[in-house]
């Protein structure tokens, strides 16, 4: 928990919202960027993604309750504001009309197969290790990135998910062994 | 945090996960915050408070208290609110020549039309004014004059665009959204005829 004074970030927002909210992207602002990225396979979008994400973040507590505020788990929080964002985005996307004919590859095409983004994952340096992630279950792939990215407990990837613990747990460690099974070579 | 998921085998893949962490996006906080400025305005007006964010300035209102128009600011663009005590030599420039068009401007509140009125209305220089109808014309909309009197009205950032140069097609001044004593003023001391 971030603090200053004895008091958590979620009481300090709680009281003066603009005040604190610089403290608000210093603390989560990386743990948004990867969960964008990584979890969400946003590829370039990612940067816009983030900020978006703390816009709404900030909309949202404009209209709660101080009591509210201050009761908040913030990163588990602004994760969940973060893939429900990047949902709404695909959704508005995938409305567009198409613009290139129908190809092959599209009917094994789920939402989290290789896309152009997964593309944009692998230019980003991370390697095929990025690409990959981008191909598991959604479920899987959030959990795992929570729990090893960006270094989430068993409580908070359950309470992103809307899971229970022990559900969270098997997305994290079947979505490890899907990982090793598709990418032997990035073991060590 | 208490609970550690347990891993079915360490060691493997967790070190080369925990790599693909990545930092903040550079400048997140100024893609987030509007940043609010108290500056010297053109003398018919005074101080101005002038909001601005990532994509451009949003908001300018006269008045010497940032914080009394935080509240407005916040309400109209969704973003919450940094008051800077530096002023951007850019808009310090525009506002002392009333030259504002090389300016970046955040109009996305507005409708399409709106856009284009008021972007027709920043082309007008300084010493000049246009009639409504020249806008309407100017923007493709010729029998749109009452709709572009109605858009120069909502001008979120007056004086820097210049909606005050845009006047009756009679000769009169016509109404402004900050009066029009303030309108008389400020051509007067740009000296438009």
């Amino acid at each position: 928990m971030t603090s200053t004074g004895g008091r958590t970030l979620a009481e300090r927002l709680a009281e003066d919202l603009d005040a604190a909210f610089p403290d608000l992207l210093d603390a989560y602002g990386g743990a948004v960027a990867t969960t964008a990225r990584r979890a969400c396979a946003a590829g370039d979008g990612a940067d816009d993604l983030t900020a978006e994400t703390f816009l709404r973040a900030w909309v949202a507590l404009r209209g709660y309750e101080p009591a509210r505020i201050a009761a908040l788990d913030l990163r588990p929080w602004l994760l969940t504001i973060c893939l429900n964002q990047a949902r709404n985005d695909r959704r508005r996307a995938s409305r567009r009309p198409r613009t290139a004919p129908f190809d092959g590859a599209a009917p094994g095409r789920g939402p989290y197969s290789p896309s152009p983004e997964d593309v944009a994952v692998r230019r980003d340096g991370a390697g095929a290790l990025g690409a990959l992630l981008a191909r598991l279950p959604e479920p899987q792939r959030v959990a795992v990135v929570l729990r090893h990215v960006v270094g989430c407990s068993a409580a908070e990837i359950a309470s992103v998910l809307g899971c229970a613990e022990g559900t969270a747990r098997s997305h994290v460690s079947r979505g490890l062994e899907r990982l090793r099974t598709l990418a032997p070579e990035v073991d060590r | 945090m208490t609970d550690t998921p347990p891993d079915p085998a360490p060691g493997a893949l967790p070190p080369a996960l925990a790599a693909l962490a990545v930092p903040a996006p550079t400048g997140l906080a100024d893609r987030v915050f509007a940043d609010v400025v108290v500056a010297d305005g053109p003398p018919a007006v005074g101080a101005v408070v002038v909001a601005r964010t990532e994509a451009g300035i949003a908001f300018l209102r006269p008045g010497t208290d940032p914080d009394a128009w935080a509240g407005t600011i916040r309400e109209r663009l969704r973003r919450p609110v940094r008051v800077r005590a530096v002023v951007p030599p850019d808009l310090a420039d525009a506002l002392r020549s009333g030259r504002a068009g090389g300016l970046r401007y955040d109009l996305r509140d507005r409708t399409q039309f709106e856009r284009s009125v008021l972007e027709a209305a920043l082309a007008i220089p300084p010493g000049e004014t246009r009639p409504y109808a020249w806008v309407a014309a100017s923007i493709g909309r010729p029998r749109a004059v009452r709709a572009v009197g109605s858009a120069l009205a909502r001008n979120p950032v007056p004086i820097l665009i210049p909606c005050h140069r845009v006047v009756r097609g009679d000769g009169v001044v016509g109404r402004y959204l900050l009066g029009t004593g303030t309108k008389r003023a400020l051509l007067a001391a740009e000296a438009a005829p």
